[in-house]
């Protein structure tokens, strides 16, 4: 027998009202970093490129780009 | 021995036979009232009995068999006490095929002592048990129906007195077969009473009448629930919808069809009742979406949604759609730490009246899921749990699927569905979309790595190579710059405030940090590039006079401040140095930007 009497309704960890927001908010971030990125790798030469510096700024844009991604699926929809 | 065995046989079987006719002979039905209601598309039939125990032992429970005519077509049977109040007790039911004859066993609440009466509800609802006579109509005639049934209750029971009253759609009554005493009111018939009716007694009537109430079954609901943990669950219902009533004979006629009186029995459209929390509900089918729809919020909370499908419905016509809408989580999710219960309709309100031929159930659970168990309310086929992969799926979403068939209203009930989640596997979501994009700038980065060039360019490097070294001076003089800047101000305020011990002390830490900051160039420059190397000679060399220049002004300065010099000379010396001053300022900007 399954009862729901002892449960609690289950809510998102995250309040779908925000879900706008926060994906604006990351993808905007996201976009800078990416832009940095690419600034980066294209006025750099050989000679003054860091491969870690190159990591830490994909890193960080990837990240944000990609919890941004997720929220704007959730925002337009696709529950995923 | 022989003997005694005997004794015990003979005892044992008396006791059989005795325990078997106990439960047919020992009850009396002293009242019966039966209502069959063929106002709609069902024929719904309820009992009212009144039964008496007539014998020695107390009975816990009484059988009730199914008209074998009727069997195939029973959807649904419930027994409850009938005692005046409305939420009486359901009893248990087990059904049984006894000698081809489907039977219900209902047990008592209580078991019924001899000479004790205990009244029960019976109901039953039947699919597909009117049959459209004439066959086929035209588009102007009325839909007539036929009945076929039982005059009597059929029961293994002696019932004292019985009656049955069949209500109808309408007061227009083609014909009814007479069983003394029956009579026609407006739209009743009235069957009995009738008195000491022998058990398993038939007498068949047929009801030959007007019903233009709307005659649709599903054929076949395929009933999606996709239960997504960032708070929403999808449903998504396809149906496919067909008219069972008299098929239409002859052509269809919009024009006769816009005008009164035409195809009184087709359906133009038909009202869902949704959960109350639904929202985003569309309706589609293959073509695209359907606008001939209203959506509704009803006083009691329910939302309707009036759909009208492309065409009206007529007799053997048939339409498939899409209805689709979202819940949120909150509506029918619950949990307790990584226990999770899912608790839905199994089926949902499609129209009233509604028959479901066949009804496929998959509820689509998250990534993860496991220990899944599910509670029924009613019999019905599990199929075997399968994946499904959908957006961001690793392993793919664990499906269960339930399948069932001859519904009706009755059968909206809700199921319960547990499974055990780790709300941490949510991550592995988003996680995979950053993954995504680091490896989209892995591949930039290495891109950016390649060389693909044939000869290997010496000149270019080296160019590319001066240049560094270029950026690195011209950032390295602008910082310098900016002290001499620093020095320039400091002697100004000398000039002004004529406080040599402050221009001393400011002065002594501008010194010093030019002298630490003289540019170290990299022995292989003189060899790379000759060119630069005598520039950037030059260059310090200018700097060095500059800086003589400043101690020259701040010596200067220091004299006129203590006196030691008048103004008119101070003047003089100042406007020489201030010349040679500009001079050098130019040398320098120009060798810096000739770099």
């Amino acid at each position: 027998m399954i009862s729901v009497e002892s449960m609690s309704r289950y809510v998102s960890p995250v309040n779908p009202a925000v879900y706008p927001h926060l994906s604006v908010l990351l993808l905007m971030i996201g976009t800078f970093f990416t832009a940095w990125f690419f600034v980066y790798e294209v006025t750099s030469t050989k000679i003054t490129r860091e491969l870690s510096k190159e990591l830490f700024i994909a890193f960080v844009a990837s990240l944000f780009m990609g919890f941004g991604l997720l929220f704007l699926m959730l925002w337009v929809g696709i529950y995923v | 021995m022989g003997f005694r065995i005997k004794v015990y046989l003979i005892c044992l079987f008396v006791m059989l036979t005795g325990f078997c006719t106990a439960t047919s002979e020992d009850i009396l039905i002293k009242n019966a009232e039966r209502t069959i209601d063929l106002t709609s598309q069902l024929v719904k039939i309820t009992h009212r009995l009144t039964l008496s125990n007539t014998g020695k032992s107390s009975v816990k429970s009484f059988s009730f068999p199914i008209d074998p005519k009727a069997q195939e077509k029973l959807s649904y049977f419930k027994a409850q006490l009938a005692d005046g109040k409305e939420s009486s007790g359901e009893l248990k039911t087990e059904f049984s095929t006894v000698k081809g004859i489907l039977t219900y066993k209902i047990t008592l609440s209580s078991s019924l002592e001899p000479g004790q009466i205990v009244k029960v509800l019976v109901g039953t609802v039947f699919t597909h048990h009117l049959s459209p006579h004439p066959k086929e109509i035209t588009q102007k005639e009325k839909q007539l129906v036929q009945y076929r049934g039982n005059a009597y209750i059929y029961t293994p029971y002696k019932v004292t007195t019985q009656t049955t009253k069949v209500l109808l759609s309408s007061s227009t009554v083609e014909s009814y077969t007479k069983v003394k005493p029956s009579s026609q009111s407006d739209s009743t018939i009235t069957y009995g009473p009738y008195e000491n009716v022998a058990p398993l007694s038939e007498e068949g009537i047929i009801i030959h009448y007007e019903n233009n109430t709307p005659f649709l079954s599903v054929g076949h609901l395929l009933r999606h629930i996709e239960v997504s943990h960032w708070g929403n669950i999808a449903v998504e219902e396809t149906l496919d919808v067909y008219h069972g009533g008299a098929k239409l004979k002859g052509s269809f006629s919009r024009f006769e069809y816009q005008r009164e009186q035409s195809g009184v029995s087709s359906v133009k459209s038909f009202k869902t009742v949704l959960p109350e929390l639904a929202a985003d509900v569309y309706y589609r089918d293959e073509i695209g979406n359907i606008s001939t729809s209203n959506l509704r919020q009803e006083d009691d909370g329910d939302v309707s949604l009036e759909l009208r499908p492309r065409f009206p419905l007529f007799g053997g016509w048939k339409t498939h759609y899409v209805v689709g809408y979202n819940l949120p989580s909150f509506a029918n999710l619950f949990n307790s730490g990584d226990e999770f219960v899912l608790q839905m309709d199994l089926i949902s309100h499609i129209f009233d009246h509604m028959v479901v031929d066949d009804a496929l159930v998959r509820i689509i659970l998250p990534e993860g899921a496991s220990n899944i168990e599910v509670e029924t309310p009613y019999a019905v086929t599990r199929l075997p749990d399968s994946l499904h992969f959908t957006y961001l799926d690793v392993k793919g979403r664990p499906v269960v699927e339930i399948a069932a068939k001859n519904l009706v209203e009755n059968h909206i009930q809700p199921f319960k569905l547990r499974y055990t989640f780790s709300r941490i596997v949510m991550l592995q979501e988003p996680f995979l979309c950053v993954l995504a994009f680091f490896l989209l700038f892995l591949t930039f980065i290495i891109y950016a790595r390649l060389d693909f060039s044939i000869t290997k360019d010496e000149t270019c490097d080296n160019r590319s190579r001066a240049a560094v070294m270029v950026e690195h001076i011209r950032n390295h003089y602008l910082k310098r710059s900016t002290l001499f800047q620093a020095f320039e101000t400091q002697v100004a305020k000398l000039k002004s405030s004529r406080d040599i011990n402050a221009f001393q002390a400011a002065a002594k830490n501008i010194t010093s940090d030019l002298r630490a900051q003289i540019l170290d160039l990299p022995s292989s420059l003189k060899s790379e590039s000759p060119q630069l190397n005598d520039r950037v000679t030059e260059l310090q060399k200018q700097d060095k006079a500059y800086r003589d220049f400043q101690s020259t002004h701040a010596q200067l300065v220091e004299r006129l401040v203590s006196g030691k010099i008048n103004k008119a000379q101070f003047v003089d010396a100042e406007a020489l140095l201030t010349k040679k001053r500009d001079e050098l300022v130019e040398k320098l900007n120009h060798l810096i930007n000739t770099l």
